[in-house]
């Protein structure tokens, strides 16, 4: 990394109001069938040089939530209660004009495709001196420079070169370090990354997780990472919330989610993973069933059905993440039975099918 | 929804005591084949052997003056046997060949070289209305169940439609077989007429299975199966192929980029770069004494659900990019990123070879000229995080 550290110092300044604070946030998508509740009260809070990995399967609700912070929902989703503070201040309250100024300056997007992101008929260098000159009002030749610094910054060999490339000329790796470059062009005190290395192959997703880790490090940028992969989490996150279902059903500090999960989900989640390190031929272990429909959200417990814990409060009344204030909360009635029962009970083995 | 798959299936598998934490079982544990059904023993001709098989697709660029015709280079000279009742792992990264090479074998590309024979019949050459009688035998599921089923059509359609194209079995009797495999697959027979749209993923990823499955074949080429699932169904589906093959002793070609997922499920795997096999070896070897540094890059980039393990990792870094398979380079062809690579690995293409090495088996074979030093430990470049032998 060639910027000096001084110029990649995030704009955030004050060190005790969080950078985010994320309270009661609901979203729903409204389809022909219905309300989709997608995002179900999830509170959270990220400080300066923080990473929090949102995790979860699909439909679980950590991309709408991302998106909800940057107030990016497609036309069919909508906030319907909570309230989103950055810098202490609502996000909820600005205007779009507003908005706009602070995606892309203030908070940094790194997408899950980079293709489906750059402009095909702009070279890389165009769309660097672009959201240079809006946001900076750097233009000409400042702007050129700092482009390649860029460039580099993010690994490109051959800045010079790579600033004159069309999308299609360089490979995936490449083009996700551009979106890099354009997420932090502008030093964001926020930093989304939405599964920024599912589209690539194995070698260059450790090249980019790296990277993000390193750069947001050096900028000392608070850093939402969404992924649906353990093993990114482990490598990279400092908390980690755990979402189902559009809830967040388990908030705690890296090591702890890993060594003592306390939400029977996280368990299974943890367990059917499979794991390089441990092979154990021919055996699987599942969480049976399904996510649930979102369109009829049930009272009670939304893992209940798939649980292997689940007791009759769990059917009928909300679990909410409990203990309140500590640092690792989960939203489950059984939780202190859990704890020590065993992890394997929860998975059902491949034998006993 | 239970996932109540395969009665009887357990039988082969080792009892584990359902309370008790899983055993770590680090690729070390020599000789573990707990839960794998021993291949079908009685005939020693490979179910499918591929012989030095070429595949190059023509492809024409068009510049301002001339019309340049080039090829690309997918497969060039890949020798692959796949033994009766295995699972054959393939592994590499985007464009190394591993699903054109799952193609051929699956008789929907004739290679441009060599010859694949399937229980001796060599379908490189074989006449289109050979092949075609001969296809019901080995079948293929895709990685993308949102793309690969017909959404006009229904699930008993679906399913039905091999039985109706290869001729198999009497027509009123085929709404019996439809319902048995839908039982088999863990599909539920009073869904036989509802349409791919209506199902999730994983649901449409059995359905794709059951249609496989309805011509009996001997061979499924399984291309990326749970590639695009949830980590949770990909489990749920993973164990479903584990016991189908128990119990139809069914030989698997499985291609994956996942090496975790591969080796829970293969006996033996095949790693693939820019259209060439560097290393083929039993999964115990594999993972106990990768001696191909792709193979160990590979590795390091797989990601670890421990924290600790995680960080404390040191990765091997590999630099440049995936030569282009038009112009593959000469000499080893992953000699331009390769950490450990000398002078002769530029110059000289290394053929698959035998490597005695601690943790190797017979019949490993690797396509490197240092294995010698990688086994050996002396090249730090390759000084892994994982603990091989």
């Amino acid at each position: 990394m060639t910027l000096q550290a001084d110029r990649l110092t995030t704009q955030a300044s004050d060190t005790t109001t969080p950078v985010l604070d994320v309270r009661g946030l609901s979203a729903s998508f409204f389809t022909r069938r219905g309300e989709v509740r997608a995002v179900r009260d999830v509170s959270f809070s990220l400080r300066q040089g923080e990473t929090l990995a949102l995790v979860g399967e699909s439909g679980s609700g950590k991309t709408a939530t991302a998106m909800s912070i940057l107030r990016m929902l497609p036309t069919s989703g909508e906030i319907r209660g909570g309230e989103i503070l950055f810098n202490g201040e609502s996000l909820l309250a600005r205007t779009e004009r507003q908005m706009e100024k602070i995606r892309g300056r203030q908070i940094g997007l790194i997408p899950q495709d980079p293709s489906a992101s750059l402009n095909p008929l702009m070279t890389a260098g165009e769309h660097l001196t672009e959201l240079l000159a809006v946001h900076l009002g750097l233009h000409g030749r400042a702007a050129r420079d700092r482009s390649i610094e860029l460039l580099e910054a993010v690994g490109i060999p051959e800045p010079e070169s790579r600033f004159r490339a069309y999308p299609h000329q360089l490979s995936g790796g490449m083009r996700q370090r551009v979106m890099i470059a354009l997420a932090i062009a502008c030093r964001p005190a926020l930093l989304i990354a939405d599964e920024p290395t599912t589209a690539l192959d194995s070698t260059v997703q450790a090249q980019i997780l790296e990277l993000i880790a390193t750069l947001s490090r050096e900028m000392n940028t608070a850093t939402i990472l969404i992924t649906h992969n353990l093993g990114i989490v482990a490598g990279l996150a400092d908390r980690v919330a755990v979402m189902y279902a559009g809830r967040m059903v388990e908030f705690a500090p890296r090591n702890e989610l890993f060594e003592d999960p306390h939400h029977p989900y996280t368990v299974g989640l943890l367990e059917c993973v499979p794991r390089v390190d441990r092979i154990t031929p021919g055996e699987f272990q599942t969480i049976p069933g399904q996510p649930p429909d979102l369109l009829r959200v049930e009272p009670g417990c939304s893992f209940a059905p798939r649980c292997a814990f689940a007791t009759d409060p769990c059917l009928t009344e909300l679990p909410v993440l409990t203990p309140e204030e500590a640092d690792h909360r989960a939203a489950c009635w059984n939780q202190r039975s859990l704890a020590g029962a065993g992890s394997s009970a929860v998975g059902s083995s491949s034998t006993t099918a | 929804m239970t996932e109540q798959i395969a009665p009887g299936s357990g039988a082969q598998n080792s009892p584990t005591d359902p309370t008790a934490p899983t055993a770590p079982t680090a690729p070390s544990a020599a000789g573990r084949l707990g839960g794998f059904a021993a291949p079908v023993a009685g005939n020693d001709v490979p179910l499918v052997d591929a012989r030095d098989v070429q595949m190059h697709f023509p492809v024409s660029r068009t510049t301002l003056l001339r019309n340049h015709r080039e090829v690309v280079h997918a497969l060039d000279g890949v020798s692959v046997s796949i033994r009766r009742g295995e699972t054959l792992g393939l592994v590499g990264e985007t464009g190394c060949g591993k699903s054109t090479l799952g193609r051929v074998i699956a008789g929907l590309y004739r290679p441009t070289a060599g010859q694949v024979r399937f229980d001796g019949v060599d379908i490189a050459t074989l006449p289109q209305r050979e092949l075609r009688s001969l296809r019901q035998r080995f079948q293929i599921v895709f990685q993308d169940p949102f793309l690969s089923l017909n959404p006009r059509m229904t699930v008993g359609a679906l399913i039905g439609e091999g039985l109706a194209i290869h001729h198999i079995g009497p027509p009123e009797q085929r709404g019996a077989r439809v319902a048995e495999l839908m039982d088999l697959v863990g599909l539920r027979r009073e869904q036989v007429s509802r349409y791919p749209h209506e199902f999730s993923g994983g649901q449409r990823q059995r359905i794709a299975i059951a249609r496989a499955l309805a011509p009996n074949p001997d061979l499924i080429v399984l291309d990326e199966p749970v590639s695009s699932l949830d980590v949770s169904i990909q489990a749920q589906i993973l164990r479903l192929l584990v016991d189908l093959q128990h119990q139809l002793g069914l030989t698997y070609l499985l291609i994956g980029h996942d090496l975790a997922v591969i080796g829970n499920m293969c006996h033996r795997v095949a790693v693939m770069y820019l259209g060439r096999i560097v290393e083929m070896a039993e999964r115990e070897s594999l993972y106990r004494a990768p001696l191909h540094p792709y193979t160990r890059s590979l590795f390091s980039a797989a990601p670890i659900p421990d924290p600790t393990i995680e960080r404390a990792r040191r990765r091997i870094v590999l630099h440049g990019e995936v030569p282009s398979p038009i112009h593959p380079p000469a000499g080893c062809r992953f000699a331009s990123r390769c950490p450990v690579a000398i002078d002769r690995c530029r110059a000289e293409d290394p053929l698959l070879r035998e490597v005695a090495a601690p943790g190797r088996l017979p019949g490993d074979q690797v396509a490197c000229h240092r294995a010698e030093d990688v086994s050996g430990g002396t090249l730090s470049a390759l000084g892994s995080d994982l603990r091989w032998s």
